[in-house]
């Protein structure tokens, strides 16, 4: 079991994601740097339970009462075990009663703790994911419990060598391909759009507020499909691009679409950071 | 009905767009229907999702796909596609709320001329809804139905705050929001019924092709519907269906 002493700025538990919905209205939501989310998986060498916590900015305070391994990936947090600093991307392994603290994010906000058994979350239609309204929570309160299953299926954690690549925490150049209407944008527009640094104002796991100088008319365009990682253009300029529990459908025009990776690199970003694009032009999408 | 002509394909990540003009009435739709079920059926395996709006189709994939081939598969398709249209829709009568505080937005829209607001409201009572999806936030319905004169546009920066409840116009589009959220449409009333219910398997009761037409309640009667809905008791007011 494992006692949430604080449950720190923002900590939710996630999974890949509640996927077969969105015609009910109901976003993917999940972990939102897919990056850190697959790599805790591989380094336990875990492959089938998806489940895992989800930390943001601040990190819980987190008691052990049974002994497990685990593992941290993503930003790197002021972390100790038992008041003992740790580093992220190792397998760890906890006795009963340790105390586990993540406390301020280093570089990047959203950090990741895996361990090596499943942890009962009732699923609702299909995912573990916190999501409001979906969800009685929207994110993890203090003394709260979170149990696991006890039995032999724990997960056989091999020391397995992976390469740990965590530069794109510290990247902040997105890659992204045209959006569906980008071409209704001027030139000027679309050519400062790639060149020019953009600071961000404000992000959750809904998405991320971008501010831009740019003014265009107001394009009526009837609300139409936005998954995650879709920027979309308001005619003030602010950019708005969907988070993992962003909105399933919008009304201003989409005109790019990050590619996976950049999720994960915009993901680490907080409020104040600034970010570019970088158009990636793939083949098959020019001779649509 | 749609051909061939009016399709175009649109990429956003790993999804694949087909475009097409909004077209009002029953038709329309369940050509899209058949449409997003047949596609649906065809990709399975490959698909995580499929979505339709007014006029879009979109096939969510879980991976890289191959835009051409699917694109003439697609097409295909459309050639064989036949519509039958054997279920009988229902009518959902909902009730709506004018009091000023839901109005708000309209008033400010007419620069603070009653008149023009309540010409605005007669003539949306007027006219029957149809659901033609979800989206947005879970259980947002989007309604087709709405005449030119009654389009107004969206505000030019979403506000911060839209209650639950209300309803709303965007540009020539109709909802009603779900749950308290930003929102870049003008108000123009409150509809106490839960469109959506996680609790209840299937969560919503209105599916998609199914009509609406609003009836107007006073605020003490809204009031006595919440208070109703939270006690989980009946009131007159609530679920009133007819069929055509």
């Amino acid at each position: 079991m494992i006692e949430v002493i604080d449950p720190g700025f923002y900590t939710s538990v996630q999974d890949r994601g509640r996927m077969g919905y969105r015609h009910l209205g109901i976003p993917i939501s999940g972990a939102m740097d897919r990056k850190a989310f697959d790599l805790a998986h591989s380094l336990l060498g875990i492959k089938t339970d998806t489940t895992l916590i989800e930390c943001t900015l601040v990190g819980p305070i987190l008691r052990f009462h049974e002994s497990c391994s685990l593992v941290i990936t993503g930003a790197q947090m002021e972390t100790f075990l038992n008041d003992i600093p740790i580093t992220n991307n190792e397998v760890v392994a906890l006795n009963s009663g340790d105390i586990l603290k993540l406390r301020q994010a280093l570089n990047g906000i959203r950090t990741y703790v895996k361990i090596n058994h499943s942890l009962i979350i009732p699923k609702i239609l299909g995912s573990t994911s916190f999501y409001q309204p979906i969800t009685s929570e929207a994110f993890l309160k203090k003394e709260t419990n979170l149990f696991w299953l006890k039995s032999k299926t724990s997960f056989q954690t091999k020391n397995s060598r992976i390469r740990v690549k965590d530069d794109y925490l510290f990247s902040d150049e997105l890659e992204v391909e045209k959006g569906p209407e980008y071409e209704l944008f001027e030139d000027s527009l679309k050519k400062s759009l790639i060149v020019a640094k953009f600071k961000i104002i404000s992000q959750n796991r809904m998405g991320y507020r971008i501010k831009t100088p740019f003014k265009s008319k107001p394009k009526s365009i009837l609300s139409c499909a936005v998954q995650p990682g879709t920027v979309q253009m308001t005619p003030s300029g602010t950019l708005l691009i969907a988070g993992m529990d962003g909105q399933v459908s919008g009304g201003y025009p989409r005109v790019l679409q990050l590619c996976e990776d950049a999720l994960s690199i915009l993901a680490q970003k907080k409020a104040g950071d600034k970010i570019s694009f970088k158009l990636h032009d793939k083949p098959l999408q020019k001779e649509l | 009905m749609y051909t061939k002509t009016d399709f175009s394909f649109s990429k956003l990540g790993n999804t694949l767009i087909l475009n097409f003009p909004h077209r009002e009435g029953d038709h329309a739709l369940q050509f899209i229907l058949k449409l997003s079920k047949t596609l649906k059926i065809k990709y399975n395996d490959q698909l995580e999702d499929v979505t339709h709006s007014f006029n879009s189709i979109n096939l969510f994939f879980k991976g890289e796909f191959d835009p051409h081939k699917i694109h003439k598969q697609i097409f295909g398709t459309l050639d064989s596609l036949k519509i039958e249209k054997n279920k009988k829709n229902p009518i959902w009568k909902l009730p709506v709320c004018f009091a000023d505080e839901f109005t708000s937005d309209l008033f400010d829209h007419f620069r603070g001329n009653q008149q023009q607001v309540n010409t605005y409201l007669e003539q949306f009572m007027k006219l029957e809804y149809c659901l033609f999806f979800y989206g947005f936030l879970p259980g947002f319905p989007y309604l087709s139905g709405l005449s030119e004169e009654l389009i107004i546009p969206r505000k030019i920066s979403p506000n911060r705050l839209t209650p639950k409840g209300s309803l709303a116009v965007g540009a020539s589009q109709v909802g009603i929001y779900p749950q308290d959220s930003p929102g870049g449409w003008h108000v123009i009333g409150n509809c106490p019924i839960p469109i959506i219910d996680f609790e209840l398997s299937p969560p919503n009761f209105i599916e998609v092709g199914d009509r609406i037409r609003f009836f107007e309640i006073s605020e003490k009667e809204l009031q006595e519907v919440l208070l109703a809905i939270q006690d989980q008791k009946n009131h007159p007011l609530i679920n009133q269906v007819t069929y055509d």
